[in-house]
């Protein structure tokens, strides 16, 4: 999983785009995210769990995460891309 | 620069009245606004009409059969705070001198969508994984729980308060009062939010007559004076940077700054209480009580009036009034005139002066909150 590195200020922005996010400058490159990282938020809709995961390079990021009934603030997730979704597993 | 006033407020009864149009709603509620304000279709310059899901041009459609004639009429989609956005719109055109009365409103109808949350747009990549309004919402009370020990009957108090408080409002959907059991108990929609704790679907319609000081006077119009207004969007939740501060917060210091007042100078608040966890977040964000507290504050029923601290919802808000999209931020603002004029009856804060109204809009989750409105408004002194 990919998101870009600010040249300018440093910080990483995700999805990746253009510009960075945090002060604006188009001058940034694509950097692969850490694999792991811990829930910080979460919640469980219909069978679908969502959350907020903190990765262990610091980066938020949101994804779903499977199975739904371990998505739970603290745990420890690893990311499993499926079908152009965003997916952890828990 | 010229003082700008609303004189009048108007709005139909919130609830499930799906044989209702837009149109048929929308004429209510603005005939309401005049006839309260004590104006006519021709004294109003400009009109701003605020809708989410309606289709294009649905200002003009709204008031076509009302015999305006002509004036400019503005279409505003700003999410949930289209109706806010619509009143901070006719403010700015006074302000600008475009206009010296205008008119706001927004409708939305709800209830004939499908069942379950608010659909959604497909495309975006955490919509297509699964996320919804409620998943969302859920996942700030998650956060606040693991955070600052946030219980559940906490955020079920929200309910319950609501609708004691619902119970006084004949505008409100829900007026039946529950008790912190029933809400508990009713189906979990995205733990740890209960039936009881989400927004029903409503259909409703709300409208404000604003004016500048001298037309008001002009017009033998008592107003509520707009102190300030603030409007905001967020900024990007996903980076390695704390967010220094929320935009629910940022908006707020910007509102009570540009009113030169602080929180405590505050009587009675409406705040965007789509889910009870909003209720709590957004409390917190206009300083009403400090971050972490904002269960407790609604659990020792310090947001009831009378209850010692800044009322907060006392319309039962979007909880039990209901959410009309596009309606809602304007029936907020009406609650806030009603309690500065003194009208509210057993839901009445005493003395009310000066008082807030705090509309989020959120469906880009990219955001930190995309949409943030807030209102210091604030009683005439010869009212």
């Amino acid at each position: 999983m990919r998101a870009v590195r600010c040249a300018a200020c440093g910080a990483g922005s995700f999805p990746p785009g253009d510009w960075c996010r945090v002060c604006s400058s188009p001058d940034v490159s694509s950097w692969l995210l850490a694999s792991e990282g811990r829930i910080e938020a979460c919640a469980v809709f219909d069978g679908n769990a969502f959350a907020e995961i903190r990765l262990d390079d610091g980066m938020l990021v949101g994804g779903r995460i499977e199975p739904a009934e371990r998505a739970s603030v603290g745990a420890r997730v690893r990311f499993a891309p499926r079908d152009g979704i965003v997916e952890f597993t828990a | 620069m010229s003082e700008v006033a609303i004189i009048g407020v108007g709005m139909t009864r919130f609830t499930r009245q799906p044989e209702r149009s837009n149109q048929d709603l929308a004429e209510h509620a603005i005939s309401a606004a005049l006839s309260d304000a004590g104006v006519s279709q021709r004294d109003i310059g400009a009109i701003f009409s605020g809708s989410v899901r309606a289709r294009s041009g649905n200002g003009q459609r709204c008031v076509k059969a009302m015999g305006f004639r002509g004036v400019p009429i503005v279409n505003v989609e700003n999410a949930c705070a289209s109706g806010s956005t619509a009143m901070r719109e006719a403010y700015a055109w006074i302000k600008a001198g475009l206009c010296d009365v205008a008119l706001a409103f927004g409708v939305e109808s709800l209830s004939s969508e499908p069942k379950g949350p608010l659909v959604l747009p497909r495309g975006n990549w955490m919509i297509d994984a699964g996320l919804t309004l409620p998943s969302w919402y859920a996942m700030q009370a998650s956060r606040h729980m693991a955070r600052y020990g946030l219980t559940r009957e906490q955020l079920g108090s929200v309910s319950v308060k609501s609708r004691k408080l619902a119970q006084h409002n004949d505008v409100a959907h829900f007026r039946d009062p529950v008790t912190l059991e029933d809400v508990l108990a009713s189906p979990v929609v995205a733990d740890p939010l209960t039936l009881f704790q989400c927004c029903p679907k409503t259909d409703g319609s709300a409208a404000v007559v604003l004016a500048s000081e001298a037309a008001a006077r002009r017009l033998g119009a008592t107003g509520v004076r707009i102190r300030a207004t603030a409007l905001g969007s967020g900024t990007a939740v996903f980076t390695d940077r704390p967010i220094e501060i929320p935009t629910a917060r940022r908006v707020s210091i910007e509102a009570l700054e540009k009113a030169g007042i602080g929180t405590e100078d505050l009587d009675v608040v409406e705040v965007h209480d789509a889910f009870s966890i909003g209720e709590i977040i957004y409390s917190e964000a206009l300083g009403i009580c400090p971050p972490g507290e904002g269960g407790r504050y609604a659990a020792e029923g310090r947001s009831l009036p009378g209850g010692g601290g800044v009322a907060v919802n006392t319309s039962g808000g979007l909880l039990s009034r209901g959410h009309p999209l596009g309606a809602s931020g304007l029936a907020q603002v009406a609650e806030i005139v009603w309690q500065l004029r003194g009208v509210c009856g057993p839901r009445q804060v005493e003395n009310a002066r000066l008082g807030a109204v705090h509309t989020m809009g959120a469906n880009e989750f990219e955001l930190d909150g995309n949409i943030c409105s807030v209102f210091v408004l604030e009683k005439a002194a010869h009212a």
